[in-house]
């Protein structure tokens, strides 16, 4: 009996694993080109101020390598059929019109300069441009280069083929497969989240300064792989001044939002305090509702930033104007009951956890119900990885939101619950 | 009866889960900081609606209700979407009731009460209306008397006349001591 | 031909006719007739008479719209306040039953009863909607040119759930008007900015008031605005008298025009600035007004 995984990220990579460890055979079902999911945008965990990919490319490559794992990345589940402890599952494979196998050293890196198009980078979040033909990022696995058929000039109009002149692995005519898998005995949903788009809250300004940017946008900056080599740079200058603000579509009922996104407190802790590492005389504020440090360990790390001199300052971001190369945050100081205005180089949006916006349509081929909120809906609040639906489990953000650690608990813990049920449908 | 209960009495027009909604404000203050008169004014709104969740009636009394120029901003952001502008016009509805009615604002019912205007006509407005080609005084309440008759009915039947203190054989306001 | 009751409400005919005068001209152009609602009063104020007494206020408003739908026509106004009034109680009345009948009830010995039928517009509507930015621009003879200070107000957009006309955090709707006209409408600090008058403030308080305003004036001067529109005869009145009273009391000068908008767009279809009372106004209009 297999087992499908959904989601390439914390969870979907932990419950992939443990499954194989037990003996499963196991599918793992990735929609992007490279495992990973969102965590690998992430530069240093907190509490810890440990590098995640330290710890995300040797899971990733455990994954990967796994004998009893098959990975299919750019791939998309599309039907599945029958019933606990034997589903059978559609999945279509796309095609990334490069054969890994085929290519050699240097190939990718000239595949990658002699491609004329260049499109803001979805993992840079649009701090730097990409080609048409481009590795996803630095650790991405599978690694090489892929083709992005919505960018390519050969599929725009077929004016293009010069990667293929440098490159041997370039394949034109691959075509998308539906891949069909039977006799799998449990599926776990693992899909992640979408961050907030801070455009929904326009007093907020995000669309109309280049300094006012989202929590996701400075964490590239501070990757030393990164678009600005770990450098926080805003329109070509380090800013002296940073405003972090919590809460930016989270606990907001005007954006259906109404709960805590739980990561954005931490985030920004530790956003501010590699901040003040990076530019020691920076004056650095947050704004923030409530402080929500309730993990292991974080309260002490919330100290510890304190200690950096970044001031806490109770109150959500109110509004934000413009004011010549300086944006104003304007707040409450909900502690004095005095409003204030806070003018910085940068202002940081703590955006919050979303559902993914296509969570719907895998609700629907999956049979799960979706909460109020849009999240995967559990059996009940003592069993988070169960669903209505026998034999699929839910973990990580896709269930509501979490931090890695909770996703790769939430991931183990699926997979226990799934091993279970395998070993039941065998008996 | 508690504040709580007055203030959804006044629900009545404006719907009783409007006006309750100041239960769960979350004390964020992204009314305060979108406030205007908050910049200017002592008003803190955010402080207005952790009173009335106390159930503190010296709000009633505090000249700070009146600071809010009905701007809907902050009621538009609240997260928690309570609806604030709503509940300020309540409370200040039950402010009136007891008595805390500004001069300036009983002299303006009183207008509404005498000519059926907040702001009447004055003899420089009709003398510019005749040189706009438009009638010398507008077809209102100041050209047909039975309407105002009609308005005059409405506010004897809320008692409104009584609680701003208009005297009808004087046409002019009682005097009050300032509360 | 359309025609709507023109509800006047108290600044436009007792204090700026001049919006009056502008505002019949322009729609007549257009061949859209406006009708008197004979005998209606004070709307009343939403802030002030809604912050007084609610169901007083509810009365009021209500009878206020049910004269114009005795006649069977459409609401027009050219105040926030006023539309803030009317358009909320119409609101109430055509969502809450209970409501509608306790109206009815306490009108029934005068004959006028609410039955829903009637939309309340406010004149930004009927000018965007009824005649459009194409047929506006296309009649305009006397292009203005000047750069302009949008003040939108508060209650024609809010609170948004009631108005119904999108976010209000970024309306387009009165810069689209004026850059019909061909003037250019320049964004400043706190555009969206309530003018101060509202909620009884002005009357109680009109040191503060006037600060409000003060600080609009002076965001507006610093990006080199030469005359302010707005949409409402109460924000017209506290931006244009209130310029006097900022003098007096702050001894401040900001001498920006101040044109509602259907007098901005009747100077653009060619009425002079007589003909739309603006040589009345309290700040006296600049070159680029006088026509």
């Amino acid at each position: 009996m297999k087992s499908l995984v959904i989601g390439g990220g914390p969870a979907g990579l932990q419950a992939s694993l443990d499954l194989a460890n037990a003996g499963y055979d196991v599918y793992l079902v990735e929609q992007c080109f490279s495992l990973g999911g969102r965590a690998v945008q992430i530069v240093k965990n907190y509490p810890s101020l440990t590098f995640i990919k330290d710890f995300m490319k040797p899971l990733m490559d455990d994954v990967y390598n796994h004998e009893k794992i098959t990975v299919l990345t750019n791939s998309e589940v599309i039907g599945v059929d029958g019933e606990a402890g034997n589903f059978k599952v559609k999945v279509e494979k796309r095609p990334t019109y490069v054969n890994l196998e085929e290519c050699k050293d240097e190939s990718c890196a000239k595949a990658m300069d002699v491609c004329p198009v260049e499109v803001p980078n979805e993992f840079n979040v649009g701090l730097d441009k990409r080609k048409a033909i481009f590795a996803p990022f630095s650790y991405s696995v599978p690694s090489g280069c892929v083709i992005d058929e919505k960018s390519c000039l050969h599929f725009k109009d077929g004016s293009c083929s010069k990667c293929s002149e440098v490159c041997g692995g370039i394949n034109f005519d691959e075509k998308k497969e539906t891949v069909e898998i039977d006799d799998i005995g449990s599926i776990i949903v693992a899909t992640g989240f979408d961050p907030f788009d801070p455009n929904l809250r326009p007093e907020l300004a995000y669309d109309k300064y280049k300094n006012v940017i989202t929590s996701l946008e400075f964490e590239r900056m501070l990757d030393e792989n990164g678009p600005t080599k770990g450098k926080i740079i805003v329109d070509g200058k380090e800013p002296k001044s940073i405003v972090f603000a919590h809460c930016i579509g989270s606990r907001d009922k005007k954006v259906d939002n109404p709960y805590c996104s739980r990561i954005c407190c931490m985030y920004t802790a530790k956003e501010a305090y590699m901040a003040k590492e990076k530019i020691p005389d920076a004056t650095i504020a947050v704004s923030y509702i409530d402080m929500r440090a309730f993990g292991k360990g974080y309260e002490q790390f919330y100290e510890e930033v304190q200690k950096k001199q970044v001031l806490y300052r109770r109150g959500v971001a109110a509004e934000i104007y413009g004011n010549g190369d300086k944006v104003v945050l304007r707040a409450e100081d909900t502690l004095l009951s005095e409003p204030y205005e806070f003018s910085a180089d940068l202002i940081v949006l703590a955006v919050g956890v979303e559902p993914r916006s296509d969570s719907a349509k895998l609700a629907n081929v999956l049979g799960l119900q979706l909460d109020d909120c849009g999240f995967f809906v559990e059996k009940n609040v003592y069993d988070t990885c169960e669903t209505e639906k026998d034999g699929v489990f839910i973990a990580g953000c896709c269930q509501g939101p979490k931090d890695i650690p909770d996703s790769l608990m939430q991931g183990s813990a699926a997979a226990a619950k799934a091993i279970g049920l395998m070993q039941r449908c065998n008996t | 009866m508690s504040l709580k209960d007055e203030i959804e009495e006044c629900g009545e027009i404006l719907g009783k889960d409007t006006v309750d909604s100041f239960l769960v404000c979350m004390q964020c203050g992204k009314c305060t900081g979108s406030c205007p008169s908050g910049r200017i004014t002592s008003y803190r709104t955010r402080r207005i609606i952790n009173r009335l969740q106390a159930g503190d009636r010296s709000v009633l009394s505090d000249p700070d209700l009146w600071m809010c120029t009905t701007c809907y901003t902050c009621y538009e952001r609240c997260p928690r979407e309570v609806r604030i502008t709503d509940i300020i016009r309540a409370v200040r509805n039950i402010a009136a009731r007891e008595g805390y009615m500004s001069e300036p604002h009983r002299a303006t019912a009183s207008f509404v009460i005498k000519t059926g205007h907040g702001v009447p006509i004055n003899d420089e407005t009709k003398k510019l209306r005749k040189e706009l080609g438009l009638p010398e005084v507008p077809p209102t309440t100041h050209k047909y008397p039975e309407a105002l008759e009609s308005i005059r009915k409405i506010v004897k039947k809320t008692n409104f006349d009584k609680m701003v203190g208009f005297d009808w054989d004087t046409m002019s306001l009682e005097k009050r001591e300032k509360k | 031909m359309k025609e709507y009751a023109y509800f006047l409400g108290c600044i436009t005919p007792n204090r700026y006719p001049g919006i009056e005068a502008a505002t019949i001209k322009v729609l007549n152009k257009f061949g859209i007739e406006t009708r008197d609602i004979e005998g209606a009063s004070c709307c009343p104020a939403p802030g002030v008479f809604g912050s007084f007494d609610l169901r007083t206020w509810l009365l009021i408003a209500a009878r206020n719209v049910m004269l114009a739908e005795k006649k069977g026509l459409d609401i027009v106004t050219t105040c926030n306040g006023c539309y803030g009034s009317l358009q909320e109680a119409d609101h109430i009345l055509k969502e809450r039953p209970e409501l509608k009948d306790w109206v009815n009830e306490n009108f029934k010995e005068e004959g006028l009863e609410y039955k829903g039928n009637i939309k309340v517009k406010h004149i930004l509507e009927v000018l965007y909607d009824d005649i459009g930015i194409n047929k506006l621009k296309e009649a305009v003879v006397s292009p203005i040119n000047a750069k302009i200070g949008a003040h939108y107000g508060c209650h024609f957009l809010k609170p948004s759930l009631v108005r119904g006309h999108g976010n209000p955090e970024r309306p387009t709707i009165l810069d689209e008007l004026i850059e019909a006209t061909g003037a250019e409408s320049v964004d400043y600090k706190d555009k969206l900015m309530c003018c101060g008058a509202g909620g009884g403030l002005r009357a109680k308080e009109l040191g503060y008031s006037l600060t409000f305003t003060k600080q609009k004036l002076a965001n507006m001067k610093e990006k080199g605005i030469e005359g302010v529109i707005d949409t409402c005869a109460f924000c017209h009145l506290q931006m244009d008298r209130g310029q006097i009273e900022i003098k007096e009391k702050f001894g401040e000068e900001y001498n920006l025009p101040v044109l509602f908008i259907t007098q901005l767009i009747g100077l653009s279809l060619g009425f002079s600035t007589k003909e739309l009372g603006l040589d009345k106004h309290s700040i006296p209009m600049t070159e680029k007004f006088i026509r």
